[in-house]
This record gives structure tokens, C-alpha cells and sequence, in this order.
């Protein structure tokens, strides 16, 4: 009984770590841009395809995004930081260009924050 | 945030502009393969005027660069076998997808709610086995089967959604949803398979509950876009406006044609009760025009020869000849179409906290769900695998993140479109939130207080000069003035039928006046500074003038080889709305101020007519800014009105700037809020609104806070210890629909908002 006892307190905790591990704790790879060729973002089924996106510093460049997702959130996306947003129409090409920025980084999500993404610039 | 001031584009430059490069952007319905890019690429080509078109495929578009029309190229596209179709971001487009997906949501919805209602009443059917029976076990792992089968069609976009997002490291209502229902059919399954493992008593299975969460969230999410769709009605109202065809002469053809493939410089007739279809200036006819629509004015406005009239504004009497100057995105509605757009795509800082908790809201959830089910386990009663289960579901499932993301967004958007309607366009979320704050409206006098239309009142000569001589030198310098009061001289001198001299030497002096030699004569026109500085002796010339300028009338003095010759009294008409305008700002209780270039006297006295607080008189254009400044450093939050022109410095310094009267011409990138008419009934209206919206954004900020607040204790079983009371998962997921819902609604309240008429 205190083995079971301890295995399942244990594996809970071990669990919320890796949730916030996994979450907080570990980010995906980012997309390099290279060259000048705009970086096409799929936003579909619930996440932004590639979601973390790395480009120079001071150079504008070019997120293509393509909606594929009906879902109501995902219809705008939103770059607080850089005080930018835009309709993203359904299945329409919308190319956003940001102006150059220094080294940091900077997010963008649809209205809810549901769908999340970040431009790493440096 | 600010905007630099941008020049408006000249006519001149717009049709330049357009006649040497139009882009279009066209969707290629039909590009199967890789392969076709190159034919209509090479079609494109040989359109005349064509200089570049690239066609992607991963996109299904094409750009074309070039002086065709956008109906030249679908045609060529069409030849060489496919389909196009122009893309223009104001349009919705998407309407009809959107409408799909809007019946596809109550589809899904219906047949979870049908199969789960279904099983709901088989568990209370007397004599149905349970799954302690054989039969009973068989019954019930079959129906689970089904379920799992019911649950991927009506939400395989959810579970799709919560694994990719996983698979990226983030989070959101889609992993709540796909978590809950995921523990609750898996809970289930385990006692359909394992009854023996379970204690006595606990044999309960949760299938009808996983698909009525579903049903629910499914019927929450289709109520949820459209009324989405309804709070962003103003912009597919403003899209209606925009008329289909219109009456062009070519040559000496006159032939309706489609509105895309107008050009500038086109001659476009309009008939009475026919909507103007581009923007562009009255050559032959008059006619009166209803701009409603746009600047929110219900009296119908003048228009003849050379005045501008506005696409999407409808003709009333006469009929008429225009010619287009500005067409498809360059037009006056299209611009504002896309600022309402992009406006209602910004959030205001009060949504900053919102957006920082839902970052961690569900990564929190999930560890809190986990958290519940170790506490149940540890001093639960028994059977604790069972409690476990229910109240992390219960949790996961009540959990609602999008109510909080939702507060703001819905509302700004509702705030921004119930502005344009009333003819005010505000530039941000950020400017609708700040509007409420202000504490001091300063006002400049000419163009916003007044008409900005001065006439002469007043024409006095001493002896021995004469009432026209002064008149005849005014009016002679002015010529070369760019002044506002000139317009009202040069206006006065074309109804005398002035003969105008030569005037030499001419020489403005900023602050002062003007100098000039007229007819070998040294004549200098300006205030009483300019006269006192040049060593002329005004002085019974200013005794006369005083009663004039106690009365609000600008004077502008004469003299003629230094001597005090006399005076022009000139005076601008007070908007009628005026007085009664700022008598509600005051009321709200905001401070009201007037700047002026204007004599004291004078500018005191237009103040007190309109029931101004203060007035800073003689103030030069340039110094607006600064005294703005100097307010702020007061503490106070000011917002500027100003016509836009030569006030951009000063709107662009103000906490919140407002443009008024911009209703031909919104490109004030200076101001926060654009005014599209000329009322001064908008600076209370705007303000009213942003406390409207703001209003909302924390009722639901509150709502959304509150929910989550007390959901997620009662949903991880806090009412337990005392009362017994352990949410049912079912209601925990209506209730999460429902949470979210009530924002929408709650936000679609404002497009219900009347703007109060005095």
C-alpha cells in the first residue's frame, strides 16, 4: 500500500514536472530564413507551422501566412510587441512584412493567444 | 502610439501613380500542378501592360504588376484554361467558408448531443445490465467503441488540434478539451474492461458525458462565430456600400462598366438616387449628396464644380459628370475599411494581464488537474481511481482560457465599428482605451470651432485715405499670401470686381504680417505688432478697432507709406453645434481649452461665446505642439481637435489626437481618432464609446477572471468535505461553453449602443 502510495505521488509530481518542463521549459527549433524568399507560416489545426522563426537583425523580411483553419481565433494574427495585426482571410496569402528590428524576440498569436508563435530576430 | 505625418498624396501623384504601376493580386482556383505556373505565367505576359506577374503555387495566386485591368488578366488566365478570381483583402471572401464551418459546428454538435442523449437515457432505463454482468460488460464496451467513433467525427479537429499544438510546445483550450474528454472515455473503458478491480458501487461509466461536452462545446463554438461575425458587421456594412458598376464615357461611349476597371482620369456620370462609385472630382453638373454613411452627418451636402464627392456615398437630386482621382485601394472608403480592420485587430494594454495569465493558463490547469487527483488519492475516500478521475476531468474540463482571451479583442472590435458607424475612426485599441482618460480637451479655433470659412465684416479708412484704396492695397498683397485670412480678403475682392495691382518686394513676416511695394507705394499688412514695429502710429486706428474685436473679429491693419491708413475686419461663423458640443464635454467633466493665433480679444471672445474654459491667444502654428507639452507636464491627459493640417505637430504631441472634418481626406496620420465629419459632437461621442468599450473589456475581464476563480476549486471537488458536492464533468464542460459565450454576448451588447443626440 505505501509502495502504490508512493508511486503515484511520485509519478504525479514527476508528471507536473514534465508539463512544465515541456511547456515552459523546452522550445522548438527555429526555422532559419534564408535568403530573401518570404517564410510561409500554415496556420493549421491549432498551431502556426513553423511556430518559431529566426532572422537577422535589421533586415525586413517577408511571413507569408496561409489559414487553413476555420477556427474564429485563428482568423487575425496579432504582433503586440511590434504593434502590428492583420485579417487573415481564408486560404489567401497574406504576406506581412516587418520592418527591420533589432536583436530580441517577439511573439504573435491570433486574437485569443491561442495559436502562439515568436520571431527570434538576431 | 504615434504615426509621423504623412503628406496626403496630390491628386497629380495618385494618377501617376496609378497610370505606371497597379499591382493585382488574383487567386487561381484551379492550379493543379506545378507545371501549369509557367503557362499562365507566360499568358499573363502577353497581356498589354503587363511587366511582371509571378505565379505561386504552394499560394494559388498570382501577382501582377502592370497598367491592365485585373478583369484583362482573369480573361487571359481563363484562355489559357484556368480559373481566376481577384483577391481583395476588404472583401470577405471567405464569407462562404465560413458559413460551412458554421454548419459543420452545429452538425458535429447535434450528433454528439443526439448519441450522448441516447446513452444518458439507456443508464436510466430500468433493466439495462450493468457492467458487473457479462451481457452488461459486452453492452458497454461496444457503446464505448462507438463513442470513441462518435467523438473523432464531431471533434477530430480538436483532438488533431491538442496533439500538434502538444507536438510544438504550446498549449491552449484544445488540449484542455481533448484532456477531459480523453480522461473521462478512458475512465470509462478502464471499468467497462476491469469491473473487478473497482470496488462495489463504483461501476459508473462517463460515455454520455464525453459527448456532451463535446456537443456543448461544438454549439458554444457555432453560436460563438457567428455572432463573432456580427460584431464585425460594420466593416461588411461599409464593404456593401460599394457600388458594382458604373457609367463611364470613353471616347464619346458612355458604357457601364465594373468598378475594377475604372482608372483615374475616367468621366463618370451619376444619376439621382445612384450611389457614387469611386471617389473623384464634379466637373459638369450639382447635385446634393448624403455622406451619412461615412461621416455619420444626416443633412445631405452641396456639391458643384470642382467639389469632391466620395465613393460609396449616395446621389440625391441632381445629375452629374465626375472625374475618378482615386479608385480600388487608394479610394477614401477602402481606407477605411482597412483601418477599421486593422484597428479592430489591435488590443488595448488593459488586455496585457489577460494575455500574460492565458500564456500560462493551461500548462497551470493541467498541473493543477494533476494535483487534484494526487490530493484525492491521498485523502480521499474511496474509491479513490474513481475520484481521481472525475475531478481531473472535472477541472481540465471547466478550465476556460479562451473567456479570458476573448474579453478584450471582441469588445475593441464591437467599440472600433460602433465608432465608424458614427463617422469616427479610431486608429487602436490602445486610443480607444486612452480616450476615457482624458482630462483636457484643447481645441483650435479656426476650422474646428468655427466654419474655418472667414469673411470680411468690416472695411474702415481714416482720413484722408478711402475705404477702397485701403481695400484695393489689402487685397493686392494678398495675392501672394498663403494665409487663411487672404481666402477671406481675396473671396471679398472677386465679389467687388477688384481690379488688382502689381505688388513688388512682397515679403512675409511670420507672426507680423505682410510687406510690399503697390504702385510705388510702401504698404504693410498685418497685426497691431507689425504697425508698432515699424514705428506707425495706430493708435486712434486701434480705438476703432475695439469694438470689432470685442465682438470675435480678426483685424488685419493698413498702412500706406507709414501712415495708418485703416482697417479689414474679418470673422469666421461659429459651427452652430458648437456651444452645445462643449457644454456636454463639461459636463462629462472634462477641462476645455482653445488655442488660437488670434488676438486675445478676439479668440476670448469666441470662447466665451462657445462656453470655452481658457484661451491661449497668439499662438503661432509651430508652438501648438509645445503647449501641449506644457499641459502634460501638468499632469493632465489632453486631447487635441484640430482640422489636421496645419495641427499635425499638436495632434501628434496630444494624449489622444483628434482630426475633425476629415471626411474627403483621412490619410491624418498624425491623429488617434479621425473625425469624418465636421461635428464637434464626435469628441463627446468618441469618448462615450471608449468608455462603452472599456467598460465592457472589464466587465469581461471580470467575468472571465471570476469564472476560473470559483469553477476550478468547485470543479477539483473544494464543496466536497463539507457539502458532499462533486461536479458532474458534463456540467463543468456546458459550463465552460457557456463562459465563453456570455463574453461574446456580453461584447456584442455594444452593437447595440446609441450615441445620445442632445
Amino acid at each position: 500500500m505505501i509502495l502504490t502510495s508512493l508511486i503515484v505521488n511520485v509519478s504525479g509530481i514527476l508528471f507536473i514536472g514534465f508539463i512544465l518542463w515541456w511547456f515552459f521549459g523546452n522550445k522548438p527549433q527555429a526555422k532559419q530564413m534564408s535568403g530573401t524568399t518570404p517564410i510561409t507560416i500554415l496556420v493549421k489545426d491549432g498551431v502556426y507551422e513553423p511556430s518559431h522563426i529566426s532572422v537577422p537583425v535589421g533586415k525586413a523580411v517577408t511571413l507569408r501566412f496561409i489559414r487553413k483553419d476555420h477556427t474564429a481565433c485563428a482568423s487575425s494574427v496579432l504582433f503586440p510587441q511590434l504593434d502590428l495585426a492583420y485579417d487573415l482571410p481564408f486560404d489567401q496569402a497574406i504576406d506581412i512584412i516587418i520592418p527591420p528590428q533589432e536583436a530580441g524576440q517577439f511573439d504573435f498569436h491570433c486574437e485569443m493567444a491561442m495559436y502562439k508563435g515568436k520571431l527570434i530576430v538576431g | 502610439m504615434k504615426y509621423a505625418f504623412k503628406r496626403n498624396l496630390t491628386e497629380q501623384d495618385t494618377m501617376t501613380q496609378n497610370q505606371a504601376d497597379q499591382e493585382h493580386q488574383l487567386k487561381i482556383t484551379d492550379l493543379h500542378c506545378a507545371s501549369c505556373v509557367q503557362t499562365i505565367e507566360k499568358a499573363l505576359q502577353t497581356v498589354p501592360g503587363v511587366k511582371q506577374a509571378k505565379v505561386n503555387f504552394a499560394t494559388q495566386t498570382a501577382h501582377i504588376e502592370g497598367t491592365s485591368s485585373a478583369k484583362m488578366l482573369i480573361d487571359a488566365i481563363k484562355e489559357a484554361g484556368y480559373h481566376a478570381k481577384e483577391i481583395d483583402q476588404n472583401q470577405s471572401a471567405d464569407q462562404e467558408e465560413s458559413k460551412y464551418y458554421y454548419r459543420k459546428l452545429f452538425q458535429q454538435s447535434a450528433v454528439a448531443f443526439v448519441f450522448g442523449g441516447l446513452l444518458m437515457i439507456l443508464s436510466y432505463i430500468p433493466g439495462v445490465p450493468d457492467v458487473t454482468t457479462v451481457n452488461g460488460q459486452l453492452l458497454w464496451i461496444v457503446l464505448g467503441v462507438a463513442t470513441l467513433g462518435v467523438l473523432f467525427y464531431a471533434a477530430n479537429d480538436i483532438y488533431i488540434a491538442a496533439i500538434k499544438s502538444f507536438k510544438a510546445h504550446t498549449a491552449n483550450m484544445d488540449t484542455l478539451i481533448a484532456m477531459g474528454t480523453g480522461v473521462a472515455w478512458l475512465f470509462s473503458m478502464f471499468v467497462a474492461v476491469f469491473p473487478m478491480l473497482l470496488p462495489e458501487g463504483t461501476h459508473a461509466v462517463y460515455f454520455e458525458s464525453a459527448l456532451l461536452i463535446i456537443a456543448f462545446i461544438k454549439f458554444g463554438a457555432a453560436l460563438e462565430a457567428r455572432t463573432r461575425g456580427k460584431t464585425k458587421e460594420t466593416v461588411t456594412k461599409l464593404i456593401g456600400l460599394r457600388s458594382k458598376t458604373a457609367r463611364v464615357i470613353r471616347g464619346n461611349q458612355e458604357e457601364n462598366i465594373p468598378i475594377e476597371d475604372i482608372v483615374t482620369g475616367d468621366h463618370i456620370r451619376v444619376r439621382p438616387g445612384e450611389k457614387i462609385p469611386v471617389d473623384g472630382i464634379l466637373i459638369e453638373g450639382h447635385s446634393t449628396v448624403d455622406q451619412s454613411m461615412l461621416t455619420g452627418e444626416p443633412i445631405p451636402i452641396e456639391k458643384t464644380v470642382n467639389d469632391r464627392v466620395i465613393g460609396g456615398t449616395l446621389n440625391k437630386t441632381g445629375s452629374f459628370l465626375y472625374r475618378a482621382t482615386h479608385v480600388g485601394k487608394d479610394a477614401v472608403l477602402s481606407r477605411i475599411i482597412d483601418m477599421v480592420n486593422r484597428a479592430q485587430n489591435t488590443k488595448p494594454s488593459l488586455a496585457r494581464l489577460a494575455d500574460t495569465i492565458s500564456a500560462y493558463f493551461v500548462p497551470a490547469v493541467i498541473s493543477f488537474a494533476i494535483l487534484t487527483a494526487l490530493i484525492w488519492f491521498n485523502v480521499g475516500p474511496t474509491p479513490q481511481l474513481s475520484y481521481m478521475a472525475i475531478t481531473a476531468a472535472t477541472v481540465l474540463l471547466i478550465a476556460c482560457p479562451c473567456a479570458l482571451g476573448l474579453a478584450a479583442p471582441l469588445a475593441v472590435i464591437a467599440g472600433v465599428g460602433k465608432a465608424a458607424e458614427f463617422g469616427i475612426l479610431i486608429r487602436n485599441g490602445e486610443a480607444l482605451q486612452k480616450t476615457r482618460q482624458l482630462s483636457i480637451i484643447v481645441f483650435d479655433k479656426t476650422g474646428t470651432i468655427t466654419e474655418g470659412k472667414p469673411r470680411v465684416t468690416n472695411i474702415t479708412a481714416l482720413s484722408p485715405f478711402h475705404e477702397d484704396d485701403v481695400f484695393l492695397y489689402a487685397a493686392s498683397i494678398e495675392k501672394g499670401s498663403e494665409h487663411s485670412l487672404a481666402d477671406a480678403v481675396l473671396t471679398a475682392a472677386k465679389e467687388r470686381g477688384i481690379d488688382f495691382q502689381k505688388s513688388e518686394n512682397f515679403k512675409a513676416l511670420p507672426g507680423l504680417g505682410l510687406s510690399a511695394t503697390i504702385k510705388g507705394k510702401k504698404i504693410l499688412l498685418g497685426n497691431i505688432k507689425l504697425l508698432s514695429e515699424q514705428a506707425v502710429d495706430a493708435a486712434t486706428l486701434s480705438e476703432k478697432a475695439e469694438q470689432f474685436i470685442q465682438q470675435g473679429h480678426t483685424i488685419m491693419y493698413v498702412a500706406i507709406d507709414h501712415h495708418a491708413a485703416g482697417f479689414i475686419a474679418v470673422s469666421d461663423t461659429i459651427k452652430p453645434e458648437a456651444k452645445e458640443a462643449i457644454a456636454r464635454l463639461k459636463k462629462y467633466g472634462l477641462k476645455t481649452l482653445m488655442l488660437s493665433g488670434d488676438q486675445q480679444k478676439a479668440a476670448r471672445h469666441i470662447a466665451d461665446e462657445v462656453g470655452i474654459d481658457d484661451v491661449i491667444a497668439e499662438v503661432l502654428p509651430a508652438e501648438k505642439a509645445a503647449k501641449v507639452v506644457s499641459l502634460q507636464a501638468k499632469g493632465q491627459v489632453v486631447g487635441m481637435v484640430g482640422d489636421g493640417i496645419n495641427d499635425a505637430p499638436a495632434l501628434a504631441q496630444a494624449d489622444i489626437g483628434f482630426a475633425i472634418g476629415a471626411g474627403t481626406d483621412i490619410a491624418i496620420e498624425s491623429a488617434d481618432i479621425i473625425l469624418m465629419g465636421s461635428s464637434l459632437h464626435g469628441v463627446y461621442d468618441a469618448i462615450v464609446v471608449s468608455n462603452a468599450t472599456v467598460r465592457n473589456i472589464k466587465q469581461n475581464l471580470f467575468g472571465a477572471f471570476i469564472y476560473n476563480l470559483i469553477g476550478i476549486p468547485i470543479a477539483a471537488g473544494i464543496l466536497f468535505p463539507w457539502t458532499g458536492y462533486l461536479l458532474n464533468p458534463m456540467i463543468a464542460g456546458a459550463a465552460m461553453a457557456l463562459s465563453s459565450l456570455t463574453v461574446v454576448a456580453n461584447a456584442s451588447r455594444l452593437r447595440f449602443f446609441k450615441r445620445k443626440t442632445s
